[in-house]
Order: C-alpha cells, then structure tokens, then sequence
C-alpha cells in the first residue's frame, strides 16, 4: 500500500495528547515499488490487447471463410463459365481450367433463374472452390448409373446455399456440350441426412442400409445424387437428394 | 537381232514392274486428300517450385493404324488469373511412334502455364492435332484433382463454430484482462 491514514498526536500542537487530530500523511513511494507497478501495469495492458488481436485475427479468418471465399469463389465459377463457353465453341468436351476439368452447367430453376454454375470433375479443395464437383467413379452426365454432384452449401460460392429448400419435382437441368440433361428430384433439400462415411450414396444403384429410409427411385438407370453439408457451420453430416433422367436433348437439335 | 530382242525383253520387264508400282501411287497422289482425324490430349499435373513438369502426350485416331509423326511442344505463362498469354517459355519438337509418351519440362518458376501440343503426322492420310491444358507451378501442395480423403463425402460445409467461440471468448478475456487492470490500477491510486 502507498498511502497510509495514520491517527497520530501533531507533535506542533501544544498538548497534543489532549486534542489529538486526525492527519493524512503521504508516504514517499520507494522508487523500486514504483516500477514493479508500472511494469505490472504494462504486463496486463499488453496481455489485454495481444488477447484481443488474436482473438480478432481468428474472427476476421471466420468472417474471410463466410464472406471472402465466396468473393474470390464467385470470380473463379464466372472464370471456369467463360473457359467452358470458349471451350464448347472450339470443340472440346471436356475443358481445361486453372481449377480443374470442366464438362457441365447445372441449372436449378428452384434456385433462381440466373442460376448456372459450372461442374469439374474431382471433389477436391480447389474443385468445389471454383462450382460443383463430378465425384469420382460416378456415371457421366445422362449415362446410366448414378451422377453424384457435390458443392459447398456455405463458403466458397454457395452452389447450394439453397439446397434445403429442394422438393420432390424440382428440375436439375444439367448442359453439355453434346446435350442437356433434365432430371427431376424425387427428395427433398431436408428428407436424408447422412454421415460423411456413408458412401453408399455414390454406388450405381444406391440402396439406403437404413431401411424405411429415403432411397433412390427403383428401376430408373439414370440417377442424378445431389449431396452438401447439411448444417452452417462444420458438420459430418451430408444432406442428400435423389433424381431420375427424364429428357435429354441433343444440343445440335 | 536376238540381242535386241532381250534387250527390249529385260527393258519390258523392267517397266512393267515399275509401272505396277507407279500406277496405284500416282492414283494415290491425285485423289489424296487427307481424311482420317486425330486426337491430341496434352496433361501436366501441378507441380512444386523446384520440379520439372512431366507432360504426358497422347494421339489418338480411329484407325488400327500406327500413328506416328511429330510433336510440336510448348510453354507459355499465364498473366495473373486469366487466360492471357503473356509469352512462350520454352518449346520441344519430339517424335510421336504410336504411343503415349511423356516429355519432361522445365524449372519454372511459380505461376500458371499453358501447354500446348500439335501434332503433325508422318502419313498425309491423318490430320493434324492440337490441344492444350493448364498446370500450376506452386507451393507445397499438389494435385487438383485427387479427393482430399479417399473413401469419404467430401467435406461441403463452413469452417468449424470453434473458431467462432475461440475467437470470441479471446476477445472477451483480453477485455476483462484490460478492465481487471485498469480497476486494478484504479484501486491502487485512488485508495
């Protein structure tokens, strides 16, 4: 403590010990005691403020994933749109971006009118940055067996921000150069959840384990599985929706 | 007399082999027109700086025929992320002898290329081919194409509600750190 009340008798008072008053004296700080304040002073000023930065720092990278990676994954899916446009023209099926290998523009009427987002074949970090992955091993456009297409639901585009508003009966029109493929949903956006490990998704036929569960229509050859995150933030869950191949027309007719 | 004769003889048969072998040649020559279409695919995977691209070539044709011919190779950067060439790097012409092949590239420094093939056949029957395709040339990662986790749905989502709750709850100790000082300091000088 630095300062100390004292009740002492004022030794320039005559008959000081009758009428006693009550003084304050200020003690002189000791130098020494006074830096180790100012030190401690410091300390927690610039605990307090290196806590804070850091904890803006891991905000601000939150914020950049919400907001940023969508700026930046816009610009790459209009890139890889325009590469494929090009492409088609100079007769390549299949083309050649920064981001991977483009071959199709899904178009999702429930999503919006000005909805095409551009599909690469792969599923890696980089694919689903720049539109819609084609998961390996999966059935092409229009051929038979099951056409699995996965995206983000949140950052780094959105291609399917509005994936739990799908219903039975929405249309996935999916362009190639050699034809457009409609296919009609036989789920909803909410109807199956999954976890991550549950590959069944992506067989040729898929058959749910669960039974009484969702499963894809039977007897249809064309299958179209859409799948992304089920929740905001990160989650092991997948939300699926299944289709059939209703039409195809050939993009010369 | 009889030399004559054999002398016109040998010259005969001489001729007529020759003939034989002109005559489907000339008719070859005069109704060419090559019709027979090829097929280029050109692939480099992204590499790391430091490494030589391993560009892997192939033609195709619908034909048993072998195709061979020659390949003209080269490099050209990327400017930024756009698809402008800013300007040829480096260029190979090697043979093409009917099957895949792959052509090692080289030391470049980080960025995106462009990599394009022609190919010119041997036999005038074929058509010529082009294409191209893109590689990085970058850090530490590899690969664009491979799944991050074999074996699994991919990962689709946001970055984990822990960095929210880590990110706030820093913020709000380093603001309690702050006060606590401040009252601290306050107590002290003020009595």
């Amino acid at each position: 403590m630095s300062d100390t009340d004292l009740d002492a008798p004022d030794p320039e008072t005559p008959g000081g010990t009758a009428t006693t008053e009550r003084v304050r004296r200020r003690r002189s700080r000791p130098e020494q005691e006074t830096e180790q304040k100012s030190t401690g002073r410091r300390v927690t000023f610039w605990t307090g403020c290196g806590l804070i930065a850091a904890g803006i720092a891991v905000l601000c990278w939150v914020a950049w994933q919400f907001w940023g990676t969508n700026w930046q994954s816009e610009r790459r899916q209009n890139e890889v749109r325009d590469a494929i446009g090009e492409g088609w023209e100079s007769g390549q099926d299949v083309v050649r971006t920064e981001f991977g290998n483009a071959t199709a523009i899904v178009r999702i009427p429930r999503f919006g009118p000005d909805y095409a987002m551009p599909v690469l074949e792969g599923s890696s970090d980089e694919v689903l940055a720049a539109g819609i992955g084609h998961m390996e091993d999966t059935a092409d456009a229009g051929m038979e067996g099951n056409y699995v297409l996965a995206a983000h639901r949140v950052t780094h585009g959105e291609p399917f921000a509005e994936f739990p508003s799908l219903e039975p009966g929405d249309e996935v029109i999916v362009q190639t150069r050699a034809a457009t493929y409609t296919y009609v949903l036989d789920s909803g956006g909410e109807d199956l959840i999954i976890p991550f490990t549950e590959t069944w998704v992506l067989d040729e036929q898929p058959v749910n384990p669960d039974a009484g569960e969702i499963n894809p229509p039977e007897g249809v050859s064309s299958l179209i599985t859409l799948l992304t995150c089920s929740e905001i933030f990160h989650t092991d869950n997948r939300s699926v929706v299944f289709g059939h191949l209703v039409e195809t027309t050939p993009t010369s007719g | 007399m009889r030399q004559s004769v054999i002398r016109l003889g040998v010259l005969a048969s001489l001729l007529v082999p020759s003939l034989l072998l002109a005559s489907p040649s000339r008719a070859d020559d005069l109704n060419y027109s090559p019709t027979v279409p090829t097929s280029c695919t050109v692939d480099a995977p992204r590499i790391k700086v430091g490494e030589r691209p391993r560009i892997e070539i192939e033609v195709a044709a619908n034909t048993t025929t072998l195709l061979t011919g020659s390949v003209d190779l080269a490099i050209a950067t990327r400017a930024g992320a756009g698809r402008a060439l800013a300007g040829v790097v480096w260029t190979r012409t090697v043979r093409y002898e009917g099957e895949p092949r792959t052509v090692l590239g080289p030391r470049l420094p980080r960025g995106s290329y462009l990599v394009t093939m022609a190919f010119t056949p041997d036999d005038s029957a074929f058509v010529g081919c082009r294409n191209a395709g893109v590689f990085n040339v970058g850090g530490g990662e590899t690969g664009g194409e491979e799944d991050p986790v074999p074996g699994n749905l991919p990962d689709t989502g946001g970055p984990s509600v822990l960095f929210l709750l880590v990110g706030g709850a820093l913020c709000a100790s380093g603001a309690g750190v702050l006060g606590w000082g401040r009252r601290r300091g306050d107590a002290r000088d003020g009595g």
